[in-house]
């Protein structure tokens, strides 16, 4: 999912493994963000924003789009958990997630000002457009009874 | 005034020389990979168009037949129970095979946008195999396949073996397996499911003696709008989308897929998926437990 806009909007969206990657244009007034599960495509069937390293490239090239300029953006970044238990997170995703996204926003020289990621616990976030400010609380854990 | 002489000139020569290959090897290079970008463009494209025919024929198609069958049934005298019956049968078939075309349209285009969420319970596996080879059987019955479920460690009569993960996501994964299997096999032959539980994680083999898979399409076999023989696919009606599908389903459940087969000799498809042990991973909101602390960044 990718969202770009310079009206007074608020985003929202819930993480666990998934990263968002949070870009704010304070000259223009202008944001976006991602939501992205896994971190590359490889290369195999159709290049989704699914993917981080896809996610990140659009969101940026749609704030370019509506002329917000790379010197001007500052990026925060959220999400990245291992909701489930370590055991079974073999593959990592979360983890992935943030490295990716990290490596792009350094490849296109975006700093990263804040950011809330890893843990065990899903999180909510809500990203202000206008002011760029990203509001967050996280999801507790249930308890699960076992038969 | 420096002197440069016969041996420096020859070095110097020498490393221009190098530089000078390396970057027409370069240049080499790059242009093969943009010969093979453009000419994954291409396929893409004849694909893609290939791929909207292809689905708007095979939801049409279907439609068109359910509503001649009904026409059917309506003009039929009183005490021709047997023939409504038997029309009522061909509808359900076809209604079954349309409304899962729709449900791999719909789960490709969401898994595309990301869109895709976990719903996490606790189920028994039997139950959901007897679940999808219900569902198949319109498809089963015309082509008379033989469907024998296998359990390792066994299972006595009625014994339940327990899940968790979305069985939903499961229960799609399996569905698309099974019915490659049966579509790419031969009438009279059979489909053999092995469900094995070792150690935390769920495996499932289901494996055909069908036409089977060249080592050359292997690779290919999950792009999202291929399908590895065209030939096949005309007497094969599908989108190709279903195995794309199981792909991304499989990766978004931490698991694994792997496929051994040799053309000519049926397939087996294995998927390893690990239990997930919390309750939620992140579904509907209002089912959700949240903080009522808020940071601000």
């Amino acid at each position: 999912m990718i969202y770009v806009s310079s009206s007074s909007v608020y985003v929202t969206t819930l993480l666990g493994s998934c990263v968002a990657v949070c870009l704010y244009d304070g000259k223009n007034n202008l944001g976006g963000m991602n939501h992205f599960l896994l971190p590359s495509w490889n290369g195999n069937g159709l290049a989704s924003p699914k993917y981080g390293n896809i996610a990140i490239k659009q969101l940026l090239e749609n704030m370019e789009k509506k002329h917000s300029q790379r010197k001007n953006i500052i990026a925060k970044l959220f999400g990245g958990a291992a909701v489930l238990d370590q055991h079974s997170d073999v593959f990592r995703v979360g983890d992935r997630n943030i490295a990716m996204a990290k490596e792009m926003l350094r490849e296109f020289r975006i700093p990263i000002v804040a950011e809330s990621t890893g843990g065990d616990k899903g999180r909510k976030i809500i990203f202000d457009i206008i002011t760029g400010e990203v509001r967050q609380k996280y999801i507790q854990k249930t308890n699960v009874n076992k038969k | 005034m420096t002197k440069i002489n016969d041996k420096t000139l020859l070095h110097l020569l020498k490393e221009q020389l190098k530089k000078k290959r390396n970057l027409e090897k370069e240049n080499k290079q790059l242009l093969k990979e943009v010969k093979k970008l453009n000419q994954k463009l291409l396929e893409s494209e004849s694909f893609k168009s290939h791929f909207i025919s292809n689905v708007t024929n095979e939801i049409i198609n279907p439609f068109s037949s359910v509503k001649g069958l009904a026409e059917r049934i309506i003009h039929l005298k009183a005490g021709e129970m047997k023939k409504a019956h038997s029309l009522a049968k061909l509808i359900y078939s076809e209604s079954a095979f349309l409304d899962f075309q729709l449900m791999n349209i719909f789960m490709a285009a969401h898994l595309e946008t990301g869109e895709v969420k976990m719903e996490i319970s606790e189920f028994d596996i039997p139950h959901l195999i007897n679940e999808i080879i219900e569902y198949l059987k319109p498809e089963i019955d015309k082509k008379k396949i033989a469907i024998e479920t296998n359990y390792y460690p066994s299972l006595s009569e009625g014994e339940k073996l327990l899940f968790k993960t979305d069985r939903e996501k499961l229960r799609f994964i399996l569905v698309n397996l099974v019915s490659n299997a049966i579509k790419f096999s031969n009438d009279g032959s059979l489909v053999t499911i092995h469900i094995k539980t070792e150690g935390d994680n769920f495996e499932i083999k289901v494996q055909d003696e069908g036409i089977g898979i060249s080592k050359e399409n292997l690779n290919e076999i999950f792009d999202r709008f291929k399908r590895i023989d065209k030939k096949i696919h005309s007497l094969n009606p599908g989108n190709g989308l279903g195995l794309s599908i199981v792909d991304g389903l499989v990766d978004l459940m931490n698991g694994k897929i792997y496929i051994e087969s040799e053309k000519g000799k049926g397939s087996i498809f294995t998927v390893v998926i690990p239990p997930a042990t919390n309750s939620e991973l992140l579904s509907d909101e209002d089912g959700l437990f949240i903080d009522d602390e808020e940071e601000k960044f």
